[in-house]
């Protein structure tokens, strides 16, 4: 069974926008990590499963008595494909969003799509059937694809919980639209609330276009 | 384009080879090495992805009068969201740096190469349309003590919560309504 990261499904996407240098950077990250230990140890897992029981961990959904290692090792990749997109500044781009978040709700034509921090959305339940996740506390990300200022293609996968603490998950002061770059605090809040006072320019500048 | 040593000009898709050759780190920081890659392999996306135009991304580079890349500098418009879902408009400061020739340097003119961009980011701040707010923040890593000393010459001097236990994360000040 071939396995491949999902970075290269990214790195499609952008060669179809036409953004090459990017498509090509996304690629060899993809590569990259398919030549690591972690993909190394989940193919080899994988080739230990029954053709069935493996297709259906590649589709999200982790068989009754699967090896703790085999999540293990899905995680491990879940973390490394994390970082290599909060790093790369296309990939965290608002034109990229991902909306990862647990099912609260199922209705007869939606499934509320919770994220741990407050926001919410509806997701359409084939969606969610197709992804293996329409149970409430199910864990389901969406990934939008902007193809312009009003359209974008939305795809539901499977997600998985990582936990890992901020000190070991990837960080990056660059990531565009970044949650932890984003997200405030209260006090943060309380701060921002007040009157902005006038910038300080120190000297006097004439920018050249 | 300003001053007799220096001037300041907007970046452009044709300045690649000028940012893919620009270094300003010391190979044994990490943090420094993250600045530098970001500038020479994604500086130049960042400013013009079209997907991202709605955020007023803003490239500037600094120039000697004899043409040499003195450093680099970039902002764009950002949204902070509490987890009340309130939001608060504001520039977010994506990097300043100051090539590793001029690193500790002064112009002839007197002027240190990183106190010109942080006047030029914040000219070019107040002088975008539509206006943005005037509320400015940066990420620094906590060992950068110079950025942080930099951005707090330049009024950045409210400390906010941190992004990551590594960076710490400053703002222009604001007074109590």
């Amino acid at each position: 069974m071939n396995v491949f990261s999902s970075l290269n499904v990214a790195a499609a996407r952008l060669a179809r926008r036409g953004n090459s240098p990017a498509a090509e950077r996304v690629a060899r990250a993809a590569a990259s990590l398919e030549s690591g230990p972690e993909f190394a140890l989940l193919r080899r897992l994988l080739s230990e499963l029954p053709d069935q029981e493996a297709d259906q961990v590649i589709a999200g959904v982790l068989p009754e008595g699967a090896p703790d290692m085999l999540a293990g090792a899905l995680r491990a990749i879940a973390t490394r494909t994390g970082q290599v997109c909060a790093d790369d500044i296309i990939l965290s781009s608002p034109a990229e969003m991902i909306f990862a978040g647990r099912i609260a709700e199922v209705r007869e034509g939606y499934v509320l799509l919770v994220q741990a921090k407050g926001p919410s959305t509806m997701v359409p339940r084939w969606m969610a059937g197709a992804a293996h996740r329409e149970q409430v506390g199910d864990l389901l990300a969406l990934i939008s694809d902007k193809l312009d200022g009003a359209t974008a293609v939305v795809e539901a996968v499977p997600a998985i919980e990582i936990d890992d603490p901020p000190e070991i998950r990837g960080f990056t002061p660059f990531g565009r639209d970044d949650a932890q770059t984003r997200s405030i605090t209260a006090d943060d809040a309380r701060l921002l609330a007040g009157r902005p006072q006038p910038l300080r320019i120190l000297f006097p500048v004439t920018i050249g276009e | 384009m300003t001053g007799e040593s220096w001037r300041i000009r907007a970046g452009s898709p044709n300045d690649r080879e000028l940012l893919t050759s620009f270094a300003c780190a010391d190979p044994a920081v990490r943090w420094q090495i993250e600045v530098e890659q970001f500038i020479q392999a994604q500086l130049l996306e960042w400013a013009f992805e079209p997907l991202a135009a709605e955020g007023d991304p803003r490239l500037l580079l600094a120039f000697t009068a004899t043409g040499e890349l003195l450093g680099v500098a970039a902002h764009e418009r950002a949204i902070l969201q509490a987890a009340d879902r309130s939001q608060f408009h504001a520039t977010k400061l994506e990097v300043i740096a100051v090539g590793l020739k001029w690193q500790g340097q002064q112009l002839p003119t007197g002027e240190r190469p990183s106190d010109i961009l942080m006047s030029a980011v914040m000219t070019d701040v107040s002088a975008r349309v539509p206006p943005r707010d005037a509320r400015v923040f940066a990420i620094v890593h906590e060992d950068n003590h110079r950025s942080i000393a930099l951005c707090r010459r330049h009024g950045l001097s409210e400390e906010m919560s941190r992004p990551h236990p590594s960076y710490r994360r400053i703002v222009t000040p604001h007074r109590v309504r």
